[in-house]
């Protein structure tokens, strides 16, 4: 298997900076994720790895050693498209066999490479069948076929599962976790979908207009989003960001109040230890996550849901509604909450939860946010 | 009962409906069959018959002894005219073939500088009447010293044919780019590409250009006639004027000629037209 090494490593579609001067590092049996919203790079990114699109700046390295001037089939790479890319006028068989002919393998060897990955994906029945007399799933797994008897030092997947329906999606998901494990192989996996990516990924790496945003493990990049976009981008339902300023700041203590339309709500919320003193007046934003809301007793401070929608999942309840009449959230209620459309609901944080965002829209960590209740003095 | 009501009341229309577009079908079809009809009719008859009025639909009785006698026909060497029409139609259907697709799929899959204003200038030549370069063509030829070839003839088979070169480079567009990076990823070089990927999958494609230059090259008979000389050369389209002289024509051994020239091409879409249907449909025809 191998590390992965990108070097300030960049793309030009003719003056449009696709790829931005990126550095990036993958681990042996890693399985790295990139995610980011369409158009963001990812997929070329891709691309530039296997060696399908020229790299204009930066060097890439595999197991250490630049690849960039090495053919896409001398790289001991292998990928699996979002089209499957499964040769149509060929059986599986000669699909699986393509590759390792022009690699000049012996009959045998070949065989047994396609039978021992056959086995593996359970295709073995479909291997005298072209593309088109399979399904969707069958195709996926007969192109993940294509790219196991390789035997490549890493595997590229470009957003494979965007073709599937959302059943056979979450099982292709589970294979290819399993795959990862059983063959303990280097994986870059490209996806658009968060919920893809915070299952499948060692290690995330949010991707937007061409660079890189955050880079860590799914639980790190959830738990504490870089800057707004990630926080926007990772998680579901996303992260609600609601625009306050700055009241006090005193050491180990900042209080902000939502400001626009939340702000008739409840008003200020309290972070514990933040990182970084914040003016007095400066515009923040207070990122809250649907689950770190929980309904308020009689009597505790509260922000005032109104609800306008109201989704009930079996385990939890979303509930959809307005802070003080216009700021859109969504909250997560345990199990079965019985909120109405029209309802109002009193709400409070959970402990240690909330995250602070400055003007520039970088995290500022805390300890958590709590509402202000009648404790605090100024 | 309701739901039963419309359904009943609607069979007998739908039948007559079939009826009817299926009696127009035939007549159409009817009308197209009836010259190769009076041409395979007038291949049994006398001369007599042939004139005969009124006209005799079924030659009573049937000339079988033409089918043989046009063989020995003096000036008509059967074997030897469909001998050059098979080496003319091969050759040419082979080189439209070849050049065509290696045209349309660098026009569609490769990238090089000018390609789209060379394709434009390719597709604009269709606007010019073949018969307005005809001249200036024949020129050429004759001061290369090549009339009384076959080059002429099929040389410029093998440097395109406009709308073939559109039509395939369609088709070449029509193929997912993802299966040319797997294959790239599969270690196969551009030539391989196009050999191994491209042209299979665009093979219907590939047989509906075969099946048309092989019919227009069959039936081409203003180039032989103009490009050659010597009758050995003759292909069956300009050998069939041996039945017409100065005085008279033979008509019933012209019609047996013109039967056995259409055979082989009748022979050719029998075998191929699963092909050509699939091709034709996918091509829009």
């Amino acid at each position: 298997m191998a590390t992965l090494s990108l070097r300030s490593l960049s793309k030009y579609y003719g003056a449009v900076e696709v790829v931005r001067g990126l550095d990036l590092e993958i681990a042996d049996r890693e399985l790295a994720v990139f995610v980011g919203p369409s158009g963001c790079g990812k997929s070329t990114l891709l691309r530039m790895i296997a060696g399908l699109e020229e790299v204009d700046a930066g060097d890439i390295l595999i197991d250490g050693r630049s690849v960039v001037d090495v053919p896409p089939a001398d790289r001991g790479l292998a990928m699996v498209f979002q089209s499957y890319a499964l040769y149509p006028h060929m059986s599986a068989f000669d699909n699986l066999a393509f590759g390792l002919r022009r690699a000049g393998l012996p009959r045998a060897e070949i065989e047994a490479r396609i039978s021992r990955a056959a086995a593996l994906l359970q295709i073995t029945p479909l291997l005298p069948r072209r593309p088109r007399e399979m399904s969707g799933g069958q195709r996926q797994r007969v192109a993940i076929g294509r790219a196991i008897v390789r035997e490549p030092r890493a595997f590229l997947f470009d957003e494979p599962l965007s073709n599937l329906d959302a059943s056979l999606r979450s099982e292709m998901r589970t294979q290819i976790l399993a795959l990862h494990q059983r063959l303990e192989a280097t994986m870059i996996f490209v996806t658009h979908d968060q919920v893809e990516a915070m299952t499948l990924a060692d290690k995330i790496v949010v991707l937007n207009g061409g660079r890189i945003e955050q880079v860590g493990s799914p639980m790190e990049v959830y738990a504490a989003p870089r800057n707004l976009f990630v926080a926007r981008f990772i998680g579901s339902p996303g992260m609600n960001l609601l625009p306050a300023t700055v009241f006090a700041s005193t050491p180990g203590l900042l209080a902000v109040d939502l400001t626009g339309e939340a702000a008739a709500s409840a008003g200020r919320i309290l972070f514990d230890r933040p990182a970084a003193a914040i003016a007095a007046g400066s515009a923040v934003t207070v990122g809250l996550r649907a689950a770190h809301f929980a309904v308020a007793g009689p009597g505790a401070p509260a922000l005032d849901l109104s609800v306008d929608l109201v989704e009930r999942l079996g385990d939890a309840t979303h509930v959809h509604g307005r802070l003080g009449g216009a700021a859109r959230v969504t909250v997560a209620l345990e199990g079965t909450a019985p909120a109405r459309p029209g309802d109002r609901i009193p709400l409070t944080l959970r402990p240690g939860v909330g995250h602070l965002f400055d003007a520039a829209g970088q995290a500022v960590p805390a300890a958590g946010a709590r509402l202000e209740g009648t404790a605090t003095s100024w | 009962m309701t739901a039963r009501g419309p359904g009943v009341r609607r069979r007998p229309r739908a039948w007559l409906t079939a009826v009817l577009r299926h009696a127009a079908l035939i007549a159409v079809a009817a009308l197209l069959m009836l010259p190769f009809y009076w041409m395979l009719v007038s291949a049994l008859k006398s001369r007599g018959q042939i004139f005969a009025r009124p006209l005799q639909w079924w030659p009573d009785p049937p000339v079988w002894s033409n089918l043989v006698a046009v063989l020995d026909y003096p000036g008509f060497p059967y074997w030897l005219l469909l001998g050059n029409t098979l080496f003319y139609a091969g050759m040419v259907t082979l080189g439209t073939v070849l050049s065509c697709a290696a045209a349309g799929y660098s026009f569609a899959c490769l990238r090089w500088r000018g390609r789209d204003t060379l394709f434009a200038a390719t597709v604009a030549t269709l606007l010019i009447p073949a018969i307005a370069t005809f001249l200036p063509t024949y020129l050429i030829w004759a001061r290369l010293g090549l009339t009384g070839t076959y080059w002429p003839l099929i040389l410029p088979a093998y440097l395109g044919n406009a709308f073939f070169i559109f039509m395939l480079r369609q088709f070449f567009l029509g193929i997912p780019r993802e299966l040319f990076d797997a294959a790239r990823m599969d270690g196969a070089g551009e030539l391989r590409i196009f050999l191994q990927i491209a042209l299979p999958i665009v093979r219907p494609a590939l047989i509906v250009v075969a099946v048309f230059t092989t019919l227009y090259t069959w039936h081409d008979f203003f180039g032989p006639l103009i490009y050659l000389q010597d009758p050995a050369d003759f292909p069956l389209s300009v050998g069939l004027f041996a039945f017409r002289s100065q005085r008279t024509t033979e008509w019933a051994l012209s019609m047996t000629a013109a039967l056995y020239t259409t055979l082989p091409l009748v022979l050719l879409f029998a075998l191929a037209s699963g092909y050509f249907l699939r091709g034709a449909r996918i091509a829009k025809f």
